[in-house]
C-alpha cells in the first residue's frame, strides 16, 4: 500500500477546517478577556441547527444561516452570563458543553424521532478553484473543495485585519490586557467583549455547519467529538492570532490525516500518532509561558 | 419582580421537561382490556408444558428510545408486531426517552399482569437486574448482553463473526481491485470479532484479496465521529478499496457517505442501512433483535420458556445479509451455500471472543 501525499493533504484540509473556523472565531473572546471553553457545545448545537434548517427547507444555505444564528444565540447566552452576570467563565463553558450534549440528542428525537442521527440532507456545494487546481498534484484538493474551507481562509484574513488594523481590534486587545485601564481610556469594555464572544459564536456556527452539512450530509449525535477543545488548543498554539491559529489548525489536520494514512501501514501504534498534537500543545504552551515569565519583571 | 418572572419561567420549563419525559405508550392493541386483565396473573411464566392460549398472553416491550429511529427500536417493534400477527398474543410497547424510565416501564408491565417483558438493548441491563428478581412469575429477555444469573431471564447475543464472514464473501465477489475496506469504531474484542470474520470471508473467496482495516478512535467519541470515519474511508478508497464495511455505530454513517460520494459499494451493519444511500449500499450485515423476540415468545407459547444464554446465528436466522438488487443469482446461490456450510459446521468462522 502506498501513502499518497495528495490524499493526506486533502484529508488535512478537511480536518483543519472546523478547527480553524472555531479557533479563529474563538480567539476574539480570549483576546477580550472572556474564555469560552463552550466552543464544543456551541458547535454541536449549531451542527444540529444547520441540519434541521436544511432538512425542513431543503436548502443548505438556509441551514447554514440556522447554524450561524444558533451559534450566535448560544454565545449570546455565554456572553450574558459571563459579562453581565459575571458567573465564572469556565463554569458556564462547561454548562454549555454538557447542556448541548444532552439537548442536541433530545432535539434530535423531537425533530427526527431518532436519537442517533438525522436523515440524510442536501450538502453545501463543493467548488473548484481556477489556477490552484492546475498546480500539478494539487488538482484532487482544489477541484473539489468545500465553500466553508474557502470561507475559513477569508475569515482568517478578515480577522487578521480586524484585530490589528482597526479601532475595534485595539479595543479587544486592550479590554483583554487590562479592562480597567481600557475603561478609563474610554473603551466600552463590555460592548467590546460582547461583540468578541459573538464573533466566536458566529464562527462556531460555521464550524458546526461544516460538519453536518458540508463534510457530511447528516447530523449524528455528538458528532463534534472533541473538535471544539482542539480549537482551544489551536488558539493556544497559534498564540492568539488568526494566522497562527490557522497554521496550528493545519498542523492538527496534518497530524490527523497522517494518523489516518499510517494506520495499519507502519508499526507505530496509531494511539501514539494521535497523541502527538496534544504533546505538542503542552510543549508550546510551556515554552510560551516560560518565555513570558522570563521577560516579565515580577 | 424580575426574580419572580424568572422563577415562573423556570417552573414552566421544568413542567414542560417533565411532560416531555413521561413514558409514551405506543400501542395497546387489545380491544377489550378488562377481559384480559382477569385472565393473566394466574399463570406463572414457567407453567407446566401444556399448551398456553396465545390470546391470553401479554408481551410488553421496553424500548431504549422512540420509534422511528430506523434502528434497534424499530427492529424490536417489528418483532413484536410479528408475534402479534402470527402468534395472536397481546402486545404493547413503551417508548422511553430516558434511561431512568426503563425500570419504571418494566415494573408497570409486571403490575399489569404481563407474562413476558422484553428489553431490547444492553443499556437496559441495570433496569432488568432491578426488576426481574422481584417478579419471578414474569419471563424477561434482554438483547446484546449476557445476563445468565437470574432464573427468569433469557439473554441473546449475536454471532457477528458469521454475518461478517458472509459480508466478506460478498465484498470479495463484488470487488474488482481485490482491496476491501473495513472501519471499526474502537479496537475492542466485540469489533475485532467483526473484522476477523470479515477477513476470513474475503480470504475464502479471494486468497489474494487484502482487507485494509482502520479504526476511528480510542474513546467514546469513536462511535459518534462520522467525519473521521469518512476521512478514513476516503483514504481506504484512495488506496484501491472498492467495497467498504463498517462496525462503527454512528461513525459508520460517514463510511456510507464517503462510499456514496466516490461511487463504490458500502456494506451497512446491524439494520438495513440502504436508505442512507440506495445506489451504493450493497447489503447490510443484520443483527436481528426481532428474531430474538420471536424465538422468545414462541418458546413461551410452546410451554418451555427460554432462560439463560442463546446465541443468534445463521442457524436460527438471528444474523444474516439483506438481499438487495445488487445480488446476482450466483451471489444468492453462493451466499445460501456458505450459510448452509456455516450452519453445518463445515466452515468454521473464528470468534475472537472464544477463549
Amino acid at each position: 500500500m502506498t501513502i499518497s501525499i495528495t490524499s493526506i493533504l486533502a484529508r488535512m484540509f478537511a480536518s483543519a477546517t472546523p478547527i480553524a473556523l472555531a479557533g479563529i472565531g474563538g480567539l476574539f473572546g480570549e483576546r477580550s478577556g472572556i474564555s469560552n471553553i463552550g466552543l464544543e457545545g456551541t458547535m454541536l448545537l449549531s451542527a444540529l441547527a444547520a441540519a434541521v434548517g436544511t432538512h425542513f427547507s431543503n436548502d443548505p444555505w438556509i441551514g447554514l444561516t440556522c447554524g450561524m444564528v444558533c451559534g450566535l444565540l448560544v454565545s449570546l447566552l455565554h456572553a450574558f452570563l459571563s459579562i453581565t452576570v459575571k458567573v465564572d467563565q469556565i463554569v458556564i463553558g462547561l454548562v454549555i458543553n454538557i447542556f448541548s450534549a444532552n439537548a442536541s440528542v433530545y432535539l434530535l428525537s423531537v425533530f427526527f424521532r431518532n436519537k442517533g442521527a438525522s436523515p440524510t440532507i442536501t450538502k453545501l456545494p463543493y467548488v473548484s478553484i481556477p489556477f490552484l487546481r492546475d498546480i500539478p498534484g494539487m488538482s484532487e484538493i482544489f477541484s473539489n473543495i468545500s465553500v466553508l474551507t474557502i470561507l475559513a481562509v477569508v475569515i482568517m484574513l478578515i480577522a487578521q485585519f480586524l484585530l490589528y488594523q482597526t479601532r475595534f481590534g485595539l479595543h479587544v486587545i486592550s479590554a483583554g490586557q487590562n479592562a480597567k485601564a481600557a475603561f478609563v481610556m474610554g473603551v466600552k469594555v463590555k460592548r467590546t467583549q460582547y461583540l468578541s464572544v459573538l464573533i466566536g459564536g458566529l464562527c462556531c456556527g460555521l464550524a458546526g455547519s461544516y460538519l453536518s452539512i458540508s463534510y457530511l450530509n447528516m447530523f449524528v449525535k455528538n458528532m463534534v467529538s472533541g473538535r471544539g477543545f482542539i480549537a482551544i488548543a489551536a488558539i493556544l498554539i497559534g498564540r492568539y492570532n488568526p494566522v497562527g491559529v490557522m497554521l496550528a489548525s493545519l498542523f492538527f489536520g496534518l497530524a490527523d490525516a497522517s494518523q489516518i494514512a499510517l494506520q495499519g501501514t507502519v508499526s507505530i501504534p496509531n494511539e501514539f500518532v494521535q497523541s502527538i498534537p496534544y504533546v505538542l500543545t503542552i510543549l508550546v504552551v510551556t515554552v510560551n509561558e516560560w518565555r513570558t515569565r522570563k521577560l516579565s519583571p515580577v | 419582580m424580575k426574580k419572580n418572572v424568572f422563577l415562573a419561567l423556570l417552573m414552566v420549563a421544568i413542567l414542560l421537561f417533565a411532560y416531555a419525559c413521561a413514558p409514551a405508550t405506543v400501542e395497546s392493541t387489545t380491544p377489550d382490556d378488562t377481559q384480559s386483565a382477569e385472565a393473566v396473573s394466574e399463570e406463572p411464566a414457567d407453567a407446566a408444558a401444556d399448551e398456553i392460549a396465545a390470546a391470553d398472553v401479554k408481551v410488553g416491550l421496553v424500548l431504549t428510545g422512540t420509534l422511528g429511529d430506523q434502528s434497534v427500536n424499530d427492529q424490536a417493534y417489528a418483532g413484536l408486531m410479528y408475534c402479534e400477527e402470527n402468534y395472536g398474543v397481546q402486545v404493547k410497547a413503551v417508548e422511553c426517552t430516558d434511561a431512568s424510565m426503563y425500570a419504571e416501564a418494566a415494573q408497570k408491565f409486571c403490575e399489569e399482569g404481563y407474562n413476558l417483558v422484553v428489553f431490547n438493548a444492553f443499556s437496559q441491563e441495570e433496569a432488568l437486574r432491578t426488576v426481574a428478581p422481584a417478579y419471578p412469575d414474569v419471563a424477561f429477555m434482554i438483547l446484546d448482553t449476557v445476563v445468565d444469573d437470574i432464573a427468569n431471564v433469557a439473554c441473546f447475543t449475536y454471532a457477528t463473526q458469521e454475518v461478517s464472514f458472509l459480508a466478506g464473501v460478498l465484498a470479495a465477489r463484488k470487488s474488482t481491485t481485490g482491496v476491501i475496506g473495513f472501519i471499526g469504531g474502537m479496537e475492542i474484542p466485540t469489533i475485532q470479532k467483526y473484522q476477523k470474520g470479515f477477513e476470513e470471508g474475503v480470504a475464502y473467496v479471494n486468497a489474494e484479496g487484502t482487507v485494509i482495516a482502520k479504526y476511528v478512535g480510542n474513546d467514546g467519541n469513536a462511535w459518534n465521529d462520522p467525519a473521521t470515519a469518512k476521512s478514513l474511508t476516503l483514504d481506504e478508497i484512495a488506496n484501491g478499496a472498492d467495497v467498504c464495511f463498517h462496525a462503527a455505530g454512528g461513525s459508520g454513517l460517514g463510511l456510507i457517505e464517503a462510499c456514496n460520494e466516490k461511487g463504490v459499494y458500502s456494506i451497512g451493519v446491524n439494520i438495513d442501512q440502504s436508505h442512507l444511500a440506495p445506489d451504493t449500499v450493497l447489503t447490510s450485515a443484520l443483527t436481528r433483535g426481532d428474531v430474538a423476540i420471536q424465538i422468545f415468545v414462541k418458546s413461551y407459547l410452546d410451554g418451555a420458556v427460554l432462560t439463560g444464554h442463546t446465541t443468534l446465528n445463521c442457524a436460527n436466522d438471528g444474523v444474516g445479509l439483506v438481499e438487495s438488487s445488487f445480488f446476482t443469482d450466483d451471489d444468492k446461490a453462493i451466499i445460501a451455500d456458505i450459510t448452509a456450510k456455516i450452519i453445518s459446521g463445515e466452515i468454521k468462522v473464528t470468534n475472537v471472543m472464544d477463549y
